[in-house]
Formats: structure tokens, C-alpha cells, sequence
């Protein structure tokens, strides 16, 4: 083993290159160890702990960058010092595509002065403060971050409206602008549909509806969840109504949300009236459906509202395949549970895909619980703890309070779906798994062990526990929707077409009566 | 030289501490550059160290602001000549100085109340602060402080750096002098880079810790010696800021946080906090360690005297 000390004279750098350029150093052929650093005093008797001070880094100055090379040969060393110099021009040269940090908006305004969108997910108690400094500087917000409180969402919104910009958010996970996905997105063909959604997976579920049948997005804006409260009074989405109503690439506009505060929904509504576009409006959980006026149409679940949009822009009925419910595979399932087997259990990271199998349960039956159950009779008191017909959605802060959503990390959901399997009384385990933008690089197959376990518990038991999966995605996106599926399928999980059909499967499933 | 101003490019003075301007009053001075970077232009005269910063960065000691956002671009060098002659400033070959748009920068003196530290709000208000900035460190991923890779001497510094935190910290609550200033020159010039993680760590806890009326001021007198001490270990620049930071003379990011840090006031001072932050490459958390410790030791001194 030999070691090499270079001393350069009255050289610098900071702190964050030289670890850089040391990193890399250990990664070069040969390399024992090495490092780069200022050859203070203090440095220096680190290295003579270590037994590493040479006579030549004592003579070194406070002002002097001092390299030390362990290898195996001196010519090895020559070697390696070749490499590390190279490494070193490449730092001075600088070049190559990078990403800028600013440490404030307005830092990263001046520098970049084309910039008009600023994307916020900070600590909820500083998001107020970086939106309204992005609207002063004239950005649209997306404001990923929730805990805003209403008041606060209430003046950015009057703000950017004054202003004729967008203020997405807060709680605000999906968009796609300008064929950009922001946040959770999915990879959707642009078009001429305009989606303006309070919801977040409800969008994403749209859009890639949309995209199944053959037509394409303009624009998805999302306005947060909070938006259609008789507080915000709709100001977001009345402001996007009009924007694509402006918006010369935008044909038909499709409009999703859980049903909003009835006087927020008259504003709304009568304003979608009056564009000169078809809009078509789908407030999940609506009961009863509105009839359709001129220009305006009623949609009762997502698939429907992607169904109804897309023939407005001239796509024909006849071309698509519609995906009926599957009735041999429902009377199939149906054979195979055990009378006791009544329940099901929906697991969903998307709060709207949750929502919309809920609402479909809801037409069949009374005992629906779940953590975002509208009826706070039906709201679950222990989340924990499953009663009958139970829905949950992981996303909401009931799980997510100090962890990641579970698009991101898996592990509450997985917990969960082993518990419910041990239930005799279940029959059918829902999981929504989304793709794209923003998700888990791999979310059937982080999942997909605990799946065969559940099922191998309740085949323990002497039962058979049915699994309906439903993947969010496109033909386009990442990871491949085909693999993810296969995975499902391989482990003997029923998967649907759509959130609407997970929905209506699943409730079907579980049916004991004579006739569905 | 050729100090004649019709060849060179006019470089405009934004703002500019006292120390800078009274070079001006000089007949005749000269000195060197040292080191360039897109944001400080670093200059040696006489035996003192002035900066010339980008209009981007925040106003600082001997220093004074141009109206250039990035320095590296210009054609100044290590070893240029900088030359002040009859109140004109000249750089190398191609510049002078234009001090027309100038205005003068003038760092306000804070000062702490003392019997703040014990009020049950104040308490409050530093416990949180203390929370907000161990979040914000604790992705401070380029702080030596933090280092969690395998090099082995960055792990020994890593290591000395915590291990000298720990019994600064335990000396000063225990107010034991005995080896207080040895303890404090050790953390001057370990680190990496040019300012080193200790010195920056120091910087940042001297500016809360030492203000007229903490409790832990009294203890200012140790931590003079221990720098005093440990100043020719160091690098020139680092060595000049430690020396400012015992005249309690701060750059104006700093004096901002430090002024609501006693204030209370919380308004800016998440803002102000990543201000801090995003000094330099890793100094700024450094710095923040140090902030940390001097809220936490301020908090502990107040606590048991609390109303």
C-alpha cells in the first residue's frame, strides 16, 4: 500500500465540491481511500490520528488544498491522481445540465424571469406565506401542501383571481398544464377536453378515461379539495370554467368534484351555463342525478362523465369499448364465497376512487363505513377497526399524519389488507393502484407478496378471499401498465377496467340476493 | 500602474459597509486578489480581507455590494492587482470601481433582555425555533456535521466536529471555564472547505450566544481566547469572519435572524432561517448547528430561572 499527498498552493474550493470530487475520487479503479480538503491545522491533526500526516502536509498552509491518494503501487497512485485532476477541471469547466436552488421565490423569479408556475409543498404553516409571495410575483400556484387554513386559502384565491391567475390548491395533487403533469399525474394524449377537478384521483381517473377512449386533455386543473366549500365559494373553479372557456385548444370541459355546498354548486353551475363550451359536470355522490340543460350535462360516476365528454368531441359510441360489468365472472366470484363471507373491505390510496366504490356500495346497502364517509353516522370512530361494508382511503391525514402518502410508501395499506383477511366475514378486498407521475415506481409489485399472503391466509381458513385490483394508468406511463396488471393476474387478483366498474364488481361480488 | 479610469469598465458600488468606504480614505493602498467565486470577489489588503459581493447576496462586514449578479464572469483573477489610489478604486487591468450609486450599509446593534429568558413565552417561542431549525437540519445532507458516507477522514472530522459540540455544550451549562477557550480553538479550521465546518459552527453560535445580555455572554471572554488562539489555523477568510463575529459584526441575512430571534417575532423567520441556510455550499448549515446549540443553551439557562 502506498500513499500520495499533493499540495496545491493557495487553492480553494467549498466544502460541498470537495466531498464531491472525494466521492468520486473512491469510486476510481484502485482507490484504497482518498480525499481532498483545506489543509488547516485542525485538518491536519485529524490526519495525524488517522497516520496519515506526511512530512509534506505538515509543511502545507491554512490556504492550501492538500490531496491525499491510498493505493495499492505508487504508479497506481500517479493513476488515480490523473483521474482526480480530471475530476477537478470537470468542477472549474462547471457545464452540463443542472438543477438551480434558489432559497427564496423571489430569488428564483429573478433569475428565471420566463417562469410563470411555481409549485409549493412546504410545512403547511409557511405554504400561506411562498403562495402569496409567488402570486405577488405574478406565478400561477399549485400548492401541494395541506394545513392551509381556509381563511388563508380564501385571500390567495381573491388574490389570484384579481390578478387572472390560477391558484391551485391547497391540497392540491394534480394537474397537468400545458402537457405537463405536476405532482401526481398520469402520461394522458393532449386533446381538447378540459378537466377542472376538486378532486385529486378523481382528475387523474378522468383523464385516463379520456385517454382510454381515444380523446386527449388540454388542460387539468385542479382547484383543491376545500374549493367548492361555502367559504372558498367555487372561486377556483368559476375562474378555470372561464380561463378554458378562453382557451382556444379546449373544446368540451368536464367539471369533478364530491358533491359541493349547494349554493357553491348554483354559482358554479350557472356559470358553466353560460360558456360557450359543452360542459359536463360529474359531482360524485350526487343523489339525484340533475337533468341536463343546453350545454350542460350530468354525469353520475367518472367512467360515465369520461363517456359523456368524450362523445361531445365527436368520438363515436359505437368505436369504444365500453367495458360492461362482467356478469359470467360476477356469478362466477359469487359461487365461491361462503354465505358468510358478506363484506367488503375497499383499501385505497386515491380518496376519490375510495369515494366512488363507497357510492356504488351505498346504492345496494346501508351499513357503508368508512373515514370519509359523508353520513358522520357511518364514519368510522376506530380507524383501526373495520364494521361491515368498509372503505378506506390512506391518503387521508387519518393515515398520512406524519407519513408518507401511500402512493409513496405501502406499508400502512399493506398491515391492513393482512388484518382483513383474517376476517370471515369478508369477501372481497379492494385495492386501487396508481401509476404515473409522482407514484410509487412500482405499486402492484410492492404490494403484490402481501397479496399472496393474504390470500393464503384466508385459503388457510378454509375460505376463499377475492381480491379486485383496479390499476390507474395509461398505456403510456411508467412503470408499464401491461406488467402491472400481468403481476395481478399471476397472483389470482381480479382486476377491473375502471373505478366506476371497481365499484360496481365489488358490490356485486358480496350480493346475497336473488338477482342483482 | 495605469490607474487611469478611460480604458476600463465601470463596475457600480450598490452598497457598502463602513470598513470598505473608509479604504477610500486611504492616500494610497494596494493589495491582491484571492479568490473568485460567481458571488464574492475576495480581496487582501493590507493584512485585512474585503469582499466584493454579487448584487444577489445579502450586505456583510468589509464588504461591499456590485451591481454584477454573477462575479465569475468578469476578467478578474487570482493575483490581480487591487489598487486604491486618491479615493479610486482600481482592479487588474480592466476595471474600476464607481462608488455613485453607493449607499452606505450600517449593521444595527441588537441586544438581548435579559429577563426575557425567563418568561414562559419566550420558552415557547425558542423551543419551537429549536424544532423548526433540527427539521431543517436534519436534511442538511452537505453539513459535515451530518456526514454519513465512508471516507475516512471526513468521518474522523465528522466525528471530532460532533464530539467537540457535545462538550462545548456540557462546559457551558456547567459554566466550567477551565477549558472552555481549548474546546473553542479546537472547532477553528476543522473542516473541509475554505470556511471550515467549525468556524462556521462558531460563527453561528457566537452571534445568539454572546449578544449583550444572554446569560451565556459572560462567558464571552473564553470564547475570545479560544479564537484568538486558534486563528492562524485557519484559512484567511474564515479566520477574518471569526474575528468579525467577536466584534459582533454579522452579514445582514444573519443580523436579520438574530434580530427576530430575539424579537420573537416569527413573521420572517422561516424565510430568514433558509436564508441562512443557503449560504455558501455548507455553511449556512453549519451555521444553523450553531444557531441551534446557542437557542438550546439560551433555552436551558432560561428555563431554570423560568417565571
Amino acid at each position: 500500500m502506498s500513499t500520495k499527498v499533493v499540495i496545491k498552493k493557495n487553492t480553494y474550493f467549498d466544502s460541498v465540491s470537495l466531498m464531491s470530487i472525494s466521492t468520486k475520487a473512491n469510486q476510481l479503479d484502485h482507490v484504497e481511500q482518498a480525499f481532498v480538503a483545506m489543509a488547516t491545522e485542525m485538518n491536519k491533526g485529524v490526519l495525524r490520528n488517522l497516520g496519515l500526516l506526511t512530512p509534506e502536509l505538515e509543511e502545507a498552509k491554512n490556504g492550501d488544498l492538500m490531496i491525499v491518494i491510498k493505493g495499492p503501487s505508487d504508479e497506481a497512485n500517479e493513476e488515480i491522481l490523473v483521474g482526480i485532476e480530471e475530476l477537478f477541471n470537470k468542477k472549474n469547466q462547471g457545464g452540463g445540465s443542472h438543477e438551480a436552488k434558489y432559497a427564496t421565490i423571489n430569488s428564483a423569479k429573478t433569475h428565471i424571469k420566463e417562469s410563470n408556475l411555481a409549485i409549493i409543498s412546504v410545512n403547511g404553516q409557511f405554504a400561506a406565506r411562498e403562495a402569496r409571495l409567488a402570486l405577488e410575483n405574478d406565478l400561477n400556484v399549485m400548492l401541494f401542501s395541506d394545513n392551509v387554513s381556509i381563511e388563508d386559502e380564501l385571500a390567495l384565491k381573491k388574490m389570484a383571481s384579481s390578478k387572472g391567475l390560477l391558484m391551485m390548491g391547497p391540497d392540491c395533487g394534480t394537474a397537468i398544464i400545458n402537457g405537463t403533469a405536476l405532482c401526481f399525474g398520469n402520461s394522458v394524449r393532449r386533446g381538447s377536453i378540459g378537466i377542472i377537478g376538486a378532486s385529486g384521483t378523481g382528475s387523474q381517473e378522468l383523464s385516463v378515461r379520456i385517454h382510454e377512449f381515444g380523446a386527449g386533455v388540454s388542460q387539468l386543473i385542479g382547484t383543491g379539495g376545500r374549493d367548492l366549500s361555502e367559504k372558498i365559494g367555487g372561486i377556483m373553479m368559476i375562474d378555470a370554467l372561464k380561463m378554458l372557456d378562453a382557451d382556444e385548444d379546449t373544446k368540451v370541459i368536464a367539471l369533478i368534484s364530491k358533491p359541493p355546498a349547494p349554493a357553491v354548486a348554483k354559482k358554479v353551475l350557472e356559470q358553466a351555463e353560460k360558456c360557450q363550451k359543452p360542459v359536463v359536470v360529474c359531482f360524485l355522490g350526487s343523489q339525484p342525478l340533475p337533468e341536463d340543460k343546453p350545454g350542460l350535462t350530468f354525469a353520475k360516476n367518472t367512467k360515465e362523465a369520461a363517456l359523456k365528454t368524450v362523445l361531445l368531441t365527436g368520438v363515436k359510441k359505437e368505436d369504444l369499448n365500453l367495458h360492461s360489468l362482467n356478469w359470467p365472472l360476477i356469478e362466477e366470484v359469487r359461487a365461491q364465497l361462503a354465505p358468510e363471507q358478506k363484506y367488503i373491505r375497499g383499501l385505497f390510496c386515491g380518496g376519490t376512487l375510495c369515494d366512488e366504490a363507497m357510492f356504488a356500495a351505498l346504492e345496494k346497502y346501508d351499513d357503508v363505513y368508512s373515514n370519509i364517509q359523508p353520513n358522520p353516522e357511518y364514519r368510522l370512530k376506530d380507524i383501526n377497526t373495520s364494521i361491515a361494508h368498509t372503505f378506506l382511503d390512506f391518503g387521508d391525514d387519518d393515515f398520512t399524519n406524519g407519513k408518507p402518502h401511500p402512493m409513496i410508501d405501502p406499508t400502512n395499506r399493506i398491515e391492513r389488507l393482512l388484518q382483513e383477511a383474517r376476517d370471515p366475514e369478508v369477501g372481497v378486498i379492494m385495492m386501487d393502484f396508481v401509476l404515473g407521475f409522482g407514484s410509487h415506481e412500482d405499486p402492484v409489485g410492492v404490494m403484490i407478496d402481501a397479496i399472496k399472503a393474504a390470500k393464503n391466509i384466508a385459503k388457510q381458513d378454509g375460505r376463499e378471499l377475492i381480491i379486485l385490483g383496479y390499476v390507474l394508468g395509461t398505456d403510456q406511463d411508467t412503470p408499464a401498465m401491461d406488467a402491472q396488471v400481468k403481476m395481478l393476474t399471476d397472483a389470482d387478483v381480479i382486476w377491473a377496467s375502471s373505478s366506476t366498474n371497481t365499484g360496481l364488481l365489488g358490490r356485486e361480488f358480496v350480493w346475497k340476493g336473488e338477482k342483482a | 500602474m495605469n490607474n487611469t479610469t478611460s480604458h476600463r469598465q465601470t463596475l457600480y458600488v450598490l452598497t457598502a459597509d463602513r470598513h470598505f468606504l473608509n479604504l477610500l480614505n486611504q492616500p494610497q493602498l494596494s493589495g491582491k486578489i484571492e479568490q473568485v467565486f460567481s458571488k464574492a470577489i475576495n480581496v487582501f489588503i493590507g493584512n485585512q480581507l474585503f469582499t466584493l459581493l454579487s448584487s444577489q447576496l445579502d450586505n456583510a462586514p468589509n464588504s461591499c455590494r456590485l451591481l454584477n449578479k454573477n462575479l465569475a464572469l468578469l476578467n478578474i483573477n487570482s493575483s490581480d492587482n487591487f489598487q486604491i489610489l486618491n479615493g479610486k478604486v482600481s482592479i487588474g487591468d480592466c476595471y474600476w470601481l464607481s462608488f455613485s450609486l453607493c449607499t452606505v450599509w450600517q449593521q444595527s446593534v441588537i441586544n438581548f433582555i435579559n429577563d426575557k429568558v425567563n418568561k414562559k413565552n419566550y420558552q415557547s417561542f425558542l423551543l419551537k425555533q429549536i424544532n423548526e431549525v433540527d427539521f431543517i437540519l436534519s436534511e442538511a445532507k452537505s453539513s459535515l456535521f451530518n456526514y454519513q458516507g465512508d471516507n475516512l477522514f471526513y468521518l474522523a472530522s465528522a466525528e471530532k466536529l460532533n464530539q467537540l459540540r457535545s462538550d462545548l455544550i456540557c462546559l457551558i451549562k456547567k459554566k466550567q471555564r477551565k477549558n472552555l477557550a481549548d474546546v473553542i480553538r479546537q472547532f477553528v479550521g476543522l473542516g473541509i472547505g475554505l470556511t471550515p465546518s467549525g468556524d462556521d459552527y462558531l460563527v453561528g453560535l457566537m452571534a445568539f450566544l454572546l449578544l449583550k445580555g444572554n446569560p451565556v455572554a459572560v462567558l464571552y471572554h473564553d470564547f475570545y481566547q479560544g479564537i484568538i488562539q486558534g486563528n492562524e489555523k485557519t484559512t484567511a477568510i474564515s479566520a477574518i469572519t471569526l474575528k468579525k463575529a467577536l466584534d459582533h459584526e454579522y452579514r445582514e441575512n444573519m443580523c436579520q435572524l438574530i434580530q427576530s430571534l430575539v424579537d420573537a417575532n416569527e413573521i420572517n423567520i422561516h424565510s430568514q432561517i433558509l436564508n441562512i441556510l443557503n449560504i455558501g455550499s455548507s455553511s449556512g448549515s453549519d451555521m444553523l448547528f450553531g444557531i441551534r446549540d446557542a437557542l438550546y443553551l439560551t433555552h436551558y439557562f432560561g428555563e431554570r430561572y423560568v417565571d
